[in-house]
């Protein structure tokens, strides 16, 4: 049973395998935050290390006043957010200004190669959306927080936040929808 | 008013408040299977994942930052106290005899460039040292 009091406690004495517990239990958050949001692939790895040393450096400031993972989330999304921008003109994708313009552009061979299987379709396809989308989906399908923890993570309004998931799904389920048709008419 | 009811499936299967007892049209029936594949594509983990070494591995890289932060800290404060301990041992000297102080300040500043060398090489041979010995954790 991970108890987050004794473990941040620990590790405030310097308790390192204690700190080795914490990033156990919390890499797939961290993972999936970055995973979602950095499109570089050979650096994944490398800002996760940063981010949990990040916690390790921040910790004796965690006054548990949020839960310690919506506290991990925020420190992941910030760091991936900072990382984003500072790489930002080596982004292969281009947003409209106001992103409920966004659309999915058309197929190109890599799309269709990957079709086959929905959940890596699904992803794939989420990479090129605005990070507004892909930090919305992420925190809520794959970490499982609930849109309060996601306001406080990314500071996004409440009401924003659930209407940045709506339009996300929505977005997705059209495309899906529209590739499965393409599909059965070429096909037929 | 499509929208709408996009909104409210979503709202619906978000909450795992619809059944198939549910009273569903044929389209909202096929849009409910679509967000429902769709909601398990989302709640699918992206692989491949973080390798199984990851939390050694930033273990390690945090021992290693914590060692040389300490490492840094030992060196200024070494450095502190043997200017500290030379400040001193000329001030006993000048206490007891001024004559030995003069000429112990004499000599210094004669081969002020070998001892500055050999201090130099000291410390450079301990950061070396600091930076070359892999430490066992």
């Amino acid at each position: 049973m991970f108890d987050e009091n004794e473990i941040v406690n620990r590790i405030l004495k310097n308790d390192l395998r204690a700190f080795e517990l914490l990033v156990n239990q919390y890499e797939k958050l961290v993972f999936f935050v970055i995973h979602r949001l950095v499109q570089d692939r050979q650096n994944k790895e490398d800002i996760c290390q940063e981010v949990f040393i990040k916690i390790h450096h921040s910790l004796p400031s965690f006054r548990f006043q949020s839960k310690l993972s919506t506290w991990i989330a925020r420190i992941a999304y910030l760091t991936a957010v900072n990382y984003v921008k500072s790489t930002q003109r080596k982004s292969p994708y281009e947003y409209p200004e106001n992103i409920d313009k966004y659309y999915f552009t058309d197929d190109n061979p890599e799309r269709v190669l990957i079709k086959k299987n929905t959940a890596v379709y699904v992803n794939y396809l989420i990479e090129q959306m605005p990070h507004q989308y892909k930090t919305v989906l992420t925190l809520y399908h794959l970490n499982e927080f609930s849109l309060t923890e996601i306001k406080e993570i990314t500071g996004i309004p409440e009401g924003t936040v659930k209407s940045y998931l709506f339009r996300a799904r929505k977005l997705l389920k059209e495309k899906l929808e529209k590739d499965l048709k393409e599909e059965n008419t070429w096909k037929s | 008013m499509e929208e709408l009811k996009d909104d409210e499936l979503q709202e619906l299967l978000g909450r795992g408040s619809i059944s198939r007892n549910n009273k569903l049209s044929e389209k909202e029936a096929d849009d409910l299977l679509s967000y429902q594949n769709l909601f398990r594509a989302l709640e699918t983990e992206p692989l491949p994942g973080l390798p199984f070494s990851f939390a050694s591995n930033v273990k390690r890289k945090l021992q290693e930052r914590l060692n040389r932060k300490s490492d840094i800290r030992f060196n200024v404060m070494a450095v502190t106290i043997f200017m500290l301990s030379l400040v001193l041992g000329y001030g006993l000297l000048q206490l007891i005899s001024q004559t030995t102080a003069d000429l112990v300040l004499n000599i210094i500043f004669k081969f002020k460039w070998i001892l500055f060398g050999v201090i130099c090489l000291f410390f450079c041979l301990l950061e070396i040292d600091q930076r070359l010995i892999k430490r066992e954790y």
